[in-house]
């Protein structure tokens, strides 16, 4: 259910962001820069229908993808152990410096105070309390759907009380067409590159559909004859972004599914819902449930095709839900938020985690910190905590010997590479930019 | 400030012998995460050094009363049970951010009442949170 989830709600986002220009979800940011433009001039129809077409395609050739590379993928986690798997989570938190937000340093930190979360409870090793506080329901450690919920929803609440009510105004709509021949013709090699894009991406660790979605418009606008016209209405820009951060829903499964580290924050939280039922990814899943993992793939299959049928016939009805006043649809929310903390473990610490996290999410998202990589250190701190100390025990205590292991390396090598590209590439251009400066200034 | 303070409550936890640690003990993976933080915390400050900070938006009294209404909801949901509270947060929450059609206000109340109740003991089988309601509900 949660995949089908991601892939409807990927592209569901997309229909108020073409109809009232309030993206439903961060991966369609980029579909309202040229959707709202056409559904202005009366095309909301076109836009909707170009955005159901190029989402399906996009999550079908990424669910290709999907099936075949994640039992590939899960193939050679066999040949992993503890210092492998340490090296790899170490990389997907790597991965966090470089996904959306203002800073990379707030990401990372962020995501270092999700895996000092994770560490909240009887440790197993030692039988030692950390972080508990003499509070009994935290010796099992913090559960991870109060942190969840929290942090999105309580604190997004909270700074809902702290805006004046928008006023969105939406465009009215006849009929859903699918895209004309001369359409298609035009955009099939913007949905295929951005497919491809979308689907890399979202194998990437940590990196998601909103992501893909940006690069996917800006190199649709790169490619096109009519780039210059992007924001304007163009039929290309809604393609380019929606195949994108369709195809990354597959495509974020990969590692998610094969390796248990999370392609996007969503299948972070799909991977928590896995850790909850005691069903954890990798080589054994793929062995030993391949019953769960086909009801996954068809699920994702099936929310595909549905998702094409009640976009084009629903989409009028369901952009009435952001019309729904802030005033009665919070409190819904946080009615919804309470029962599904407390549900967890019937335990009304879980409600005050929630509202901490709520809280806490509040300030830090108005200093810039996300709620995602913490949310993706609490998914990993256990795999993380684990692995290191399976490995020195292995190693003897001597963390030296992770450079025997070529992998491991490798992940490390990569984890490098993803933390100091940006400083070293953003370095070596003001260094040229003085010296190209110079060598003008003497001719 | 708060690395310090979570590294200072690393001081507090137990040790067990190191034959019982397997090598390590159970601050070692906070400590190691700390350490992390402090120094990313650094980078931080040095990237923003000489930079001025983008202005943010004030913070309405909206905001602290919802945040005030929020924790009192958490405090009464074992006196009052959930179903009541349930009705009082969704009547003070339109209200405080300036609904005033009372009429669908009241057709929200009541529809959480229902809705919560019975999501409540769908999802959760709790009839403890039932509060003082619960003589009737039980």
């Amino acid at each position: 259910m949660l995949a089908a989830l991601y892939c409807a709600g990927t592209f569901g986002g997309s229909i108020t962001a073409i109809l009232i220009n309030a993206p439903g979800a961060p991966p369609a940011a980029a579909t309202a820069f040229d959707g709202y433009p056409m559904a202005q001039r009366g095309e909301a129809g076109r836009a909707l229908g170009m955005a159901a077409v190029a989402s399906v395609i996009g999550g079908m050739l990424s669910l290709i993808v999907m099936v075949l590379a994640a039992p590939a993928l899960a193939r050679i986690s066999h040949s992993f152990g503890p210092p492998e798997y340490f090296a790899l989570a170490v990389f997907g938190l790597s991965m966090l410096a470089s996904i959306s937000g203002k800073s990379p340093v707030k990401n990372l930190i962020g995501g270092a105070f999700g895996l000092l979360i994770a560490t909240v409870g009887v440790d197993l090793t030692t039988g030692v309390e950390r972080f508990t506080f003499g509070v009994p329901e935290l010796y099992e450690g913090i559960s991870f759907i109060p942190i969840l919920i929290g942090l999105f929803a309580i604190a997004e609440l909270l700074s809902q009380a702290n805006v004046r009510d928008k006023v969105l105004e939406r465009i009215s709509l006849n009929a859903i067409k699918l895209p004309s021949a001369t359409d298609f013709k035009r955009v099939w090699p913007t949905i295929l590159r951005s497919s491809g894009i979308g689907t890399f991406i979202g194998i990437l660790p940590a990196e998601g559909s909103t992501m893909a979605a940006m690069i996917g418009y800006n190199e649709a606008r790169r490619w096109s004859k009519n780039g210059d016209k992007f924001g304007t209405g163009e039929i290309e820009g809604i393609a380019g972004p929606e195949a994108a951060n369709n195809a990354a829903t597959g495509g974020s499964m990969v590692p998610t599914l094969a390796l248990g580290i999370p392609g996007s924050a969503t299948a972070a939280v799909i991977l928590g819902g896995l850790q909850i039922h005691g069903i954890r990814p990798g080589a054994y899943l793929f062995e030993n449930q391949p019953d769960l993992l086909y009801s996954i793939f068809a699920a994702m299959f099936l929310a595909n095709v549905v998702f094409l049928v009640f976009g084009l016939v629903g989409a009028r009805l369901f952009s009435r839900i952001s019309l729904i006043p802030r005033t009665f649809l919070w409190p819904t929310v946080f009615a919804l938020c309470v029962v599904g903390a407390y549900g967890v473990n019937q335990s009304m610490v879980d409600v005050m985690i929630m509202l901490i996290a709520g809280f806490a999410g509040f300030w830090l998202k108005r200093y810039g910190f996300g709620a995602a990589p913490i949310i993706m250190g609490v998914v990993l701190g256990s795999l993380v905590e684990n692995s290191l100390a399976q490995s020195m025990i292995i190693f003897d205590h001597d963390a030296w010997r992770f450079l025997d292991r070529p992998i491991a390396i490798g992940f490390f090598l990569l984890a490098a590479f993803s933390l100091f590209y940006q400083p070293v590439f953003g370095w070596l251009r003001r260094f040229r930019r003085p010296r190209s400066a110079a060598s003008k200034g003497a001719k | 400030m708060i690395v310090v303070a979570l590294y200072w409550i690393t001081t507090t936890f137990s040790t067990v012998p190191a034959l019982f640690a397997q090598g390590m003990q159970a601050t070692a993976m906070p400590r190691l995460i700390l350490g992390v933080m402090a120094v990313l915390t650094l980078v931080m400050l040095y990237q923003g050094y000489g930079h001025v900070e983008e202005d943010k938006p004030v913070i309405s009294w909206r905001m602290w009363v919802t945040a005030g209404l929020l924790l009192a909801a958490f405090l009464l949901f074992e006196i009052l049970g959930l179903t009541l509270t349930m009705a009082l947060t969704c009547l003070l929450i339109p209200l405080l951010w300036g609904e005033r059609h009372l009429g669908r206000i009241m057709i929200l109340r009541r529809l959480h009442t229902g809705n919560d109740l019975s999501a409540f003991h769908l999802c959760a089988a709790a009839s403890a949170a039932a509060g003082i309601l619960s003589p009737w509900l039980s």
